[in-house]
């Protein structure tokens, strides 16, 4: 990182506590630097992240182990297909001893919520959640409360294929700033995996790094990333070449571009930057654009293969 | 072309459009200074009549887009142009040739301007003010027309960019900056069709010579023909020799020779005989040189003295002059040779004798008694002669140019009476007695003197070097050149005359209002004249008279065997489009070039390609460098100051400051991998 330094620097991420989060977290989520990267960038970007990946890769100890090192507050949410909206978002119960009803919040007032197998609810439960994420508040009976701050959702979803799932429809996907996928190990980690404690002992050492303080200001830091003509110039010729694209049935919108300069500046500010380069743009794009498109009737693979291309044939205005 | 967007000019002749309307801020002033401009410079050559028409028309038009009158109705404009025409007809006699063709369209030109009320009418005049603009060469093809009507150009461009500005005139400095960039994309067009356009041999158009002969020596000499002359400044011919002027500052240039005197003027003999044979020639002292004549349209040429060749295309007479078989009306370059030593055989043939001393029939009758009166003296016509010369020198004569009126009997008068004269009557007096004392003599015209002008290395003769000599005929001896003139005595030469330069070297001074003010060394006025004459001669030499046979020479130079019309269209039309596809790729290929910042980056990036690192196309500037420094740490610290600043040009700061994007270009520049 050190070929880049920004001269008029903002309060940014030391990369002393850069590297105490990553290794904090790589502690418990081996091998996964560039998905924690990312998740960390959603987080500044106060964007909601969606990993997706098979059951048992490490989605929820990766979502845990976020929320220790930020020292949030943690809730999670186990998507089934009976769950209800008020299941997540609470409702309003007689209390025969006040003599009146009393709201019970439920599991989404926290800092930090995982809904797990999002894509295992009914669509009625899933938008439930995905309104509140967009709103960062939620209305129950006329009533409307605020969600706390920060609010950060990371849902994960088992592989559309899956049986028993009900897919996210695009507009809603779209809710999600990044989506990432886990993966298998590699073996050297899986080895060690295999033969350490388990995940869940790990995380209770787990020290918070940065406090809640920190993370408001780092969040507020991200907008004033600056982001120069030439840069909006090479993230429109990026989307367009989405919209031009023979292979996805639509192009990025203009919220999904939105999104990308988003996520570009938080990955610029995570990296010690005031102001975005082409590669931050480069770093996030897959992560920003893979969920958004939907392929044409190819599989997932190809529209990877498609994404990586279309960044390897934007050029990067000189 | 960055700043030419299409919002601001509109191409399109929507007349119905209210913003196309006349009445936007600036476009009847620009048309009116597109007309001033194109008519200033015939208003010299015009009668005064005409100037005043036209200027009346603008302003009138001026006070119309004021509103403080209104604009004629059409019946008058009908009226007002038939009455112009008509007047121009009545004052020439025709409506053709230069003057008066001029006059019409200058008329006609003006009184488009009060008709003009709609957008169409502004885009004619602008047009036709490039027409018209064209007259001006019809009467002065100096480089001065050239270079103002080059600015001219430049003026209606602006206007055009005016008339066509939606907001009307809205900054000087847009417009002038559009029409300046429109002049010099033209430029290479107007090489390739100055190169190429096919000359016809000779002028394209024979204009009637109009009242304006050619100025210089004509072919009667009468006492103040040649005074009235030396007041001009006009360059009369420019001579460069081959290997440096002769020696000696008496250049005597033969124009013609005067034989016939009717008591008033001499004129050249009828019927001088053409000779063909060469004369004899003895010794050392040859001199080649090339004079160009400026148009005196007249058939002579001038030769140095004691002319051995001159230009083929003209004939030799035998008093040793030339004259081309057409009056000279373009201006015409020759090569000739002269010779110190050239000796003429001394045989005259007795019709020659006899015109040669023949005298009017009476007048002037003391002055026969006094050459009578020398001849019994002296028997030696030599010493007669000299001692004319040394009457001359000896006497109360002075010379003047401004010399009193002469009394019917001229030479009477003169040499007994008033003894102030020019060099015509000294001549004309010294071959009139010569005359009556029975030897031949006869007048020469020509130049004398002339300037050296060391910047391009030739002479310049103007009418003010007009002079006029005698020779006479000495039996045995053949034709001798007598200048009666040099033997004035120095101090009867009037101060006028020889302090005629100095004063010109000290105008500038009085003008500016005295030395102390500016200290002028000597002759800069003199240095300053000489320096525009240079412009004018090579002006001359590459401009206008790049003719057609110049023209097949370059292009046989290029290579083309037989260069016809066909080839010249050809060759016209090829450069046409190779300059405007050039021009166009130019263009098309500039969008992608970007600004300062890219191209220096650019630059940037081949100077790591030659190294063996080759950007590729997707690849941001931080991991090109990266993937570099990864294979050659030892140029980090070279370049990796470089491509710093160039990120935080690009991505970090909106608006870069010119002295970093210089900054940029500099290290750059300055880094050797």
């Amino acid at each position: 990182m050190s070929v880049i330094k920004a001269t008029n620097k903002l309060v940014t991420v030391q990369n002393q506590q850069l590297a105490q989060l990553i290794e904090a977290i790589g502690k418990v989520v081996l091998g996964k630097e560039a998905q924690t990267r990312l998740a960390i960038a959603c987080l500044l970007a106060r964007g909601h992240l969606l990993i997706e990946d098979l059951p048992g890769m490490g989605k929820t100890t990766l979502a845990q182990v976020i929320a220790r090192v930020f020292g949030l507050e943690f809730q999670r949410v186990q998507f089934t297909s009976d769950l209800l909206p008020a299941d997540i978002l609470g409702s309003n119960i007689f209390e025969r001893s006040q003599g009146k009803f009393v709201f019970h919040p439920g599991p989404i007032y926290a800092q930090l919520v995982l809904a797990d197998e999002v894509n295992r609810a009914t669509p009625k439960t899933q938008s439930a959640l995905l309104e509140a994420m967009e709103e960062h508040q939620v209305t129950i009976e006329g009533e409307t409360r605020p969600l706390p701050t920060p609010f950060f959702v990371i849902a994960t979803q088992n592989p559309a294929h899956q049986i028993g799932t009900y897919p996210l429809p695009e507009s809603q996907l779209d809710r999600f700033l990044l989506r990432v996928e886990l993966g298998y190990p590699q073996q050297e980690f899986e080895k060690t995996l295999l033969k350490g404690s388990d995940r869940r002992d790990l995380l209770e050492d787990i020290e918070p790094v940065m406090s809640r303080r920190e993370l408001l200001a780092l969040q507020g830091q991200v907008k004033k990333v600056t982001v120069s003509d030439t840069l909006v110039e090479y993230v429109m010729d990026m989307v367009q070449k989405t919209r031009d694209s023979a292979h996805f049935v639509h192009g990025l919108s203009p919220r999904g571009a939105i999104a990308l300069i988003r996520a570009a500046k938080a990955w610029a500010l995570l990296h010690d930057r005031s102001f975005v380069v082409p590669e931050d743009v480069q770093q996030v794009f897959e992560a920003v654009s893979l969920h958004r498109l939907q392929s044409a009737g190819h599989s997932q693979t190809s529209s990877q293969e498609q994404i990586r291309s279309l960044l390897e044939t934007t050029r990067v205005p000189d | 072309m960055r700043g030419y967007q299409a919002r601001d000019f509109q191409a399109s002749p929507v007349t119905g459009d209210p913003l196309l309307s006349l009445d936007r801020p600036g476009v009847i002033p620009a048309l009116l200074l597109s007309q001033l401009v194109v008519l200033l410079p015939l208003l010299f050559y015009l009668p005064s009549w005409i100037s005043f028409t036209v200027c009346a028309v603008l302003m009138w038009r001026l006070l119309a887009a004021r509103q403080v009158l209104p604009l004629p109705p059409r019946w008058l404009l009908v009226l007002l142009t038939l009455a112009a025409a008509t007047a121009v007809f009545l004052y020439f006699g025709t409506i053709s040739g230069r003057e008066a063709g001029v006059s019409l369209v200058a008329i006609m030109f003006s009184l488009k301007l009060l008709e003009a009320r709609h957008y169409r009418d502004a885009l004619l005049i602008i047009s036709v003010s490039f027409f018209v603009m064209v007259t001006g060469f019809l009467f002065n093809q100096s480089w001065l027309m050239g270079a103002y009507l080059l600015a001219a150009v430049f003026v209606i461009l602006a206007c055009l960019v005016v008339v066509n500005s939606l907001r009307g005139l809205t900054g000087l400095k847009s417009m002038m900056q559009m029409s300046g960039t429109v002049l010099l994309l033209a430029i290479p067009l107007m090489m390739v069709l100055f190169v190429f356009f096919p000359r016809l041999p000779g002028p394209l158009w024979r204009l009637p010579t109009g009242q304006s002969a050619g100025s210089g020596i004509s072919d009667q000499i009468a006492p103040g023909d040649i005074a009235s002359l030396h007041l001009s400044d006009e360059v009369a011919f420019r001579v460069s020799f081959d290997d440096g002027a002769p020696p000696g500052n008496g250049q005597y240039w033969r124009g013609l020779v005067m034989t016939d005197f009717d008591g008033l003027a001499w004129r050249p003999g009828r019927d001088e005989a053409v000779i063909s044979a060469p004369p004899v020639v003895a010794g050392e002292g040859l001199v080649n040189y090339e004079v160009t004549l400026e148009p005196h349209r007249q058939r002579w040429l001038f030769l140095l003295e004691k002319p051995l060749t001159g230009p083929p295309a003209a004939r030799r007479y035998g008093d040793l002059t030339w004259q081309t078989l057409r009056p000279v009306r373009e201006k015409l370059k020759y090569r000739a040779s002269s010779i110190n030593s050239l000796v003429t055989d001394p045989a005259i043939s007795p019709g020659e004798l006899e015109r040669n001393l023949a005298l009017p029939g009476s007048g002037n009758d003391r002055a026969r008694n006094w050459a009578r009166d020398l001849r019994s003296r002296h028997d030696n016509d030599q010493e007669l002669v000299e001692e004319i010369l040394s009457t001359i020198n000896r006497e109360e004569f002075y010379y003047t140019l401004q010399p009193p009126v002469l009394e019917e009997d001229i030479i009477d008068s003169f040499w007994f009476g008033s003894r102030r004269g020019f060099c015509e009557h000294y001549a004309s007096a010294l071959a009139f007695l010569v005359r009556a004392a029975g030897i031949p003599a006869r007048l020469v015209a020509g130049y004398q003197g002339g300037e050296y002008n060391p910047y391009g290395d030739y002479w310049i003769f103007r009418q003010s070097d007009a002079h006029a000599w005698t020779e006479v005929y000495l039996a045995g001896k053949g034709w001798r050149r007598v200048d009666p003139t040099a033997a004035i005595a120095p101090f009867r030469v009037e101060q006028d005359l020889l302090t005629d330069q100095n004063r010109r070297d000290h105008w500038l001074d009085d003008m500016i209002g005295g030395q102390d003010l500016l200290e002028l060394p000597e002759g800069v006025w003199q240095k300053l004249r000489l320096s525009l004459d240079t412009i004018d001669a090579y002006w001359d030499r590459w401009v206008l008279s790049f003719d057609n046979e110049t023209q097949n020479g370059l292009l046989r130079a290029l290579g083309f065997e037989q260069p016809d019309l066909r080839l010249l269209i050809w060759l016209m039309c090829g450069g046409f489009l190779l300059v405007l596809g050039v021009a166009g790729i130019g263009l098309f290929r500039r969008r992608p070039e970007g600004d300062a910042i890219a191209r220096s980056y650019r630059v940037f990036c081949r100077k790591l390609a030659k190294s063996g690192f080759e950007k590729q196309l997707a690849e941001g500037p931080a991991d090109f460098v990266r993937r570099v420094i990864a294979e050659r740490p030892e140029l980090a610290g070279r370049i990796v100051p470089v491509n710093r600043l160039y990120i935080r040009l690009r991505y970090q700061t909106e608006a870069a400051r010119p002295e970093d994007i210089r900054r940029l270009r500099e290290q750059v520049r300055q880094l050797n991998l």
